[in-house]
């Protein structure tokens, strides 16, 4: 590739080695202490990037981290998802969202594509030049000046835009030095944090379905010493009547009521059987006790984080009282946010916000203790949201279709929120988001 | 003992002061940035005094920058003051006093403020 640098309306970086006899003391010393803060800069984002192992914690730091190095007001980060064919935004300084998210939404592939194949930071005005008239246009809204791939073991990670510096000068050589470096250090930083998220995640997965199965095995247990109980009870009565039926004549009619009546029962504990595979509604069983809300959710947020961040959602918590004593289920509680959660990541689209926000509310005769689960997805009309939580329901439009629904979450975790005392709703205004909010009683 | 602390005030103009002292680094930032959004999200001006700001790393001025631009985003503005050696000689260097509304005093910055109203 040719030197960035002779595309930008700029005189290449000279080193103060070869600088010329007439550069005055006073240019010198800046030029040594913007090389120097360059150099700073560098070391500063290769130690800061081991204060974050969250995606969106990242993003923020490189972009504080360039724009301070490099003294623009303008950048942006976006993702390339493995399996998608769109780029997601993570952040944006000084660029419009809605051109920044769509700009990986409809043309990141394209410029990605471009991206791919260099090894560092390359000019708006070189990219205008190669691009589709409508993703050239996109580009050039940001009105960001450089375009640098994020890579790592040879994928492109990630892409990040930067405006123009304030002051004035263009890009120089050294910039694109410092640029590589850093580029190379955030891509390992994304690579590692995408495989610890995706470990975290899986780690999760197994430690709740190892949980599941353990209460399945002890609900078996249980039925089983039942079902023990009870089959052998009828069955003595059965085997006794028939026994007297096949010695005495003339009583066969009540005798044989006896045996129908019995067989019914006995029909009654097969159906019971059927029913097996249906445990999980037994383990609905609730134990309330007394504990820190706001300690319980802060776990609960931090082990949902990784999977959502993998997901490319950003996950954050609001906590306003802490502690917050409440009189609780855990797994119930559990249940129904983890429901309110996948709920929002299923129904928003990669780089959306989904806040968790605990607090206290009060009126005059009755306190409680609030979570709100809030998205700034595409919302749901009114229609579908009076029905939302009607079991085997949920909002008809394309989206639900092509998130798979979530009818029956929403209608068990508002039975389970019931059984605490509390209560589960929703609000959501169309193309802003909605907000699902969890009452439980306060102790 | 926090690496940054904040201190909020609100002066009689109905605009926030945050006076922020300590270290201003990738770790600190987010927690400026957060406090200053708590501003914006009430739709009120800021005025931020640095006079207390021991370091500044460049994640700390790229903050600064992004706070700037949100704010004008939401249609509000920051002013800066009473600012430390530490961020004046880097702002001095990136040549960032042109983008920066910056005051010697929290009173010049209400002042400017109170015109701009």
């Amino acid at each position: 590739m040719s030197d960035p640098a002779e595309k930008l309306p700029i005189e290449p970086h000279r080193s103060s080695l070869e600088a010329p006899g007439e550069l005055r003391a006073g240019a010198m010393l800046r030029l040594i202490a913007q090389r120097e803060h360059s150099l700073l800069s560098l070391m500063e984002l290769s130690s800061e990037l081991t204060v974050s192992l969250d995606l969106f914690g990242i993003a923020d730091l490189a972009l504080y981290n360039l724009m301070g190095q490099l003294g623009t007001s303008k950048a942006a980060i976006w993702i390339v998802p493995p399996d998608s064919r769109d780029i997601v935004l993570l952040r944006c300084h000084g660029v419009r969202k809605p051109v920044a998210r769509a700009m990986g939404t409809v043309r990141g592939r394209e410029l990605a594509r471009h991206l791919f194949d260099q090894d560092e930071a390359v000019p708006t005005a070189e990219l205008l030049q190669v691009l589709e008239p409508a993703s050239a246009r996109l580009v050039a809204q940001t009105e960001l000046v450089l375009f640098c791939p994020i890579t790592a073991r040879e994928n492109l990670i990630g892409i990040i835009g930067l405006g123009p510096k304030i002051s004035g000068d263009a890009y120089e050589t050294v910039d694109f030095g410092a640029l590589r470096g850093s580029m190379g250090m955030l891509g390992v930083a994304l690579e590692n944090t995408r495989l610890y998220n995706q470990l975290l995640e899986k780690h999760r997965q197994i430690r709740r379905a190892n949980e599941s199965l353990k209460e399945l095995d002890r609900l078996k247990s249980e039925f089983l010493r039942n079902v023990n109980h009870e089959l052998r009870t009828p069955l003595t009565i059965i085997v006794a009547y028939v026994d007297v039926l096949m010695r005495e004549e003339g009583k066969n009619e009540e005798f044989l009521k006896v045996v129908a009546g019995e067989s019914v029962k006995l029909q009654a504990l097969v159906e019971k059987l059927l029913e097996f595979s249906d445990l999980t509604q037994r383990s609905l069983e609730i134990r309330l006790e007394t504990g820190n809300l706001a300690e319980f959710v802060t776990r609960f947020h931090e082990d949902r984080l990784p999977g959502v961040a993998e997901s490319l959602r950003e996950l954050t918590l609001v906590q306003d009282e802490d502690p917050l004593p409440a009189r609780f289920d855990r797994n119930h509680t559990r249940r129904i946010l983890d429901a309110l959660v996948d709920n929002a990541v299923k129904f928003s689209p990669p780089g959306s916000h989904i806040e968790i926000a605990v607090s206290r509310i009060a009126d005059s005769d009755s306190a409680w203790a609030r979570i709100d689960v809030r998205d700034d997805g595409p919302g749901i009309p009114p229609a579908d949201l009076t029905r939302l939580f009607d079991t085997f329901r949920q909002g008809d439009g394309g989206l639900t279709r092509d998130a798979g629904g979530m009818g029956m979450g929403l209608a068990l975790a508002r039975k389970l929120a019931e059984e605490m005392g509390g209560s589960l709703g929703a609000t959501s205004e169309p193309a802003r988001g909605s907000t699902f909010s969890l009452l439980l009683p306060v102790e | 003992m926090p690496d940054l602390t904040i201190e909020r005030i609100t002066d009689p103009g109905g605009d926030v002061i945050l006076r922020a002292a300590g270290i201003l680094d990738a770790k600190s930032a987010p927690t400026l940035m957060s406090r200053a959004r708590a501003v914006s999200g009430e739709g009120s001006h800021l005025i931020l005094n640095l006079h207390g700001i021991t370091f500044i790393a460049s994640s700390g001025v790229g903050s600064l920058l992004a706070l700037v631009e949100d704010f004008t985003e939401a249609g509000l503005e920051v002013h800066f003051t009473e600012l430390s050696s530490a961020v004046r000689s880097v702002i001095r260097l990136l040549n960032l006093d042109k983008f920066l509304q910056i005051h010697a005093t929290e009173a010049a910055a209400m002042e400017a403020r109170r015109k701009a109203a």
